[in-house]
């Protein structure tokens, strides 16, 4: 009988160390990497970064010299607007948000429909979107060409002062990368330090992870997992749908996973900006979303005690590394 | 009583190891024809296999994630095929038609792709 009780006894330590184990392991999946990727095509180098950044800055990248990339994605809006509709698409019919630029290093697919495959590609559309930009990349490599400003720039990155459109791409892709969210106090207690975030952001954490299930597609350390999914937003717009074969229902109204990090404090948030607050989101995922043929297998209705939700938002502000410290840079005169 | 012991201990030994022994993936060896392979999902990578594969067998894949799939293949001449949504515990199956290069996705997770090269 004893051995029997020695038995069940190492079980249940067996049991519990299990359990501590795995909340070791699910706060080292938060950890942040060390170094920045980039391709072997395009390396991260100080003069191409500053380059990038000109570019960025520069409203002559567009054609009537009204709006630079950072118009949308703006160092004062967390590399965002801030808007639920951007800058020239008042008269589309199904206008999306502006993403944040911020920790597009990592991304494996960009825009919200995945219709780029790397900052490189990413980096001219913007530019050549008629209600964007508006301009073409034939013409822009023209016009930097006579910014005498541009020149020393141009041959510090590539050794000579030619002007392409590849050049642009890998410059301004080469500036994005190196737009990190700043460590948070999440990523401090992840590395250790128990009292970095407060007991409510802990439990809110187990909740992430467990009863709302959230880290099911808000993985890894930038809270996302680069994919696609319909969360059942009353929005026509197909999303990755509309570029994927018809037949492929799961991805009608899909949406790449954006990430957690640095939200802002009132939104808007969601792929349509038609959220301005955290409870909302929570309670649209606690509802489990519209029920069509193509919402995620990962929406799953849930309820929570408003202590639960209050725990989770209080998590969710633990992510906020405040602004970079990066101020615009001069432009090239002309 | 010892006797009950030996089994408790045993029924246990046999729990934890069908825990702990990772699956890995294996091949169903026939006479001479055709092969069931037996492919792994876990999270969102395609587990490691060790089979070489040949034209008509099949493979069965099993996704051992916590979320779904929905993995599409893209044959040597370009036809793509879809194995329809996957949830975690389901296995679908692909029954190879020809040697050649083959690229295994999912529509959901486009970090999620493996390159499979099928003998004749």
């Amino acid at each position: 009988m004893k051995i029997r009780i020695l038995v069940m006894l190492a079980c249940t330590v067996f049991s519990v160390h299990a359990s501590l184990a795995d909340d070791t392991i699910k706060r080292s999946d938060y950890q942040r990497p060390e170094a920045i990727p980039a391709p072997d095509s395009n390396p991260l180098t100080i003069e191409k970064t500053t380059l990038g950044k000109a570019l960025f800055f520069d409203p002559r990248l567009s054609r009537d010299k009204g709006m630079s990339c950072a118009t949308c994605h703006s160092p004062d809006h967390r590399w965002s607007d801030g808007r639920v509709v951007p800058l020239g698409s008042e008269e589309l019919e199904q206008p999306r948000r502006t993403p944040t630029v911020m920790n597009s290093a990592w991304l494996k697919a960009l825009m919200w429909d995945g219709r780029a495959n790397s900052l490189e590609a990413q980096a001219v559309l913007p530019i050549t979107t008629p209600h964007e930009m508006n301009y073409n990349m034939d013409e822009l490599v023209q016009r930097l060409g006579e910014i005498k400003g541009y020149r020393p720039l141009f041959e510090s990155a590539y050794g000579d002062a030619e002007i392409t459109t590849q050049r642009i791409a890998m410059a301004l892709a080469t500036f994005q990368r190196t737009l990190v969210s700043n460590v948070s106090s999440f990523d401090r207690w992840v590395e250790g330090d128990d009292d970095a975030i407060s007991v409510s952001a802990q439990r809110g954490f187990q909740v992430f992870n467990n009863k709302a299930q959230c880290a099911a597609c808000h993985k890894s350390w930038r809270f996302t997992d680069d994919s696609f999914h319909d969360i059942g937003l009353d929005s026509p717009d197909l999303g990755r749908g509309n570029t994927i074969p018809i037949e492929v229902t799961i991805m009608q109204h899909a949406f790449k996973t954006p990430t957690l990090r640095d939200l802002p404090e009132n939104g808007p948030f969601m792929h349509d900006g038609s959220m301005t607050n955290l409870e909302q989101v929570i309670k649209h995922y606690e509802d489990g979303g519209l029920k069509r043929p193509s919402l995620s297998k990962e929406m799953s209705p849930f309820e929570l005690t408003e202590q639960q939700k209050a725990d989770l938002i209080a998590f969710l502000k633990t992510l906020n590394g405040g602004p970079l410290a990066l101020s615009p840079p001069e432009l090239p005169e002309e | 009583m010892n006797r009950q012991v030996t089994l408790w201990l045993m029924t246990i030994a046999c729990i934890m190891s069908t825990l702990i022994l990772p699956v890995a993936s294996a091949e169903q060896a026939g006479d001479s024809g055709p092969v069931v392979h037996n492919m792994s999902l876990t999270h969102h990578d395609f587990e490691d296999w060790s089979f070489t594969p040949s034209a008509n067998d099949t493979l069965a894949i099993t996704n051992k994630s916590d979320v779904a799939h929905s993995i599409y293949v893209t044959y040597p001449d370009g036809k793509v095929v879809n194995l329809g949504v996957q949830l975690p515990g389901e296995t679908v199956s692909l029954t190879i038609p020809a040697a050649g290069d083959y690229l295994l996705q999912c529509w959901i997770h486009p970090v999620t792709r493996a390159e499979m090269t099928v003998a004749p």
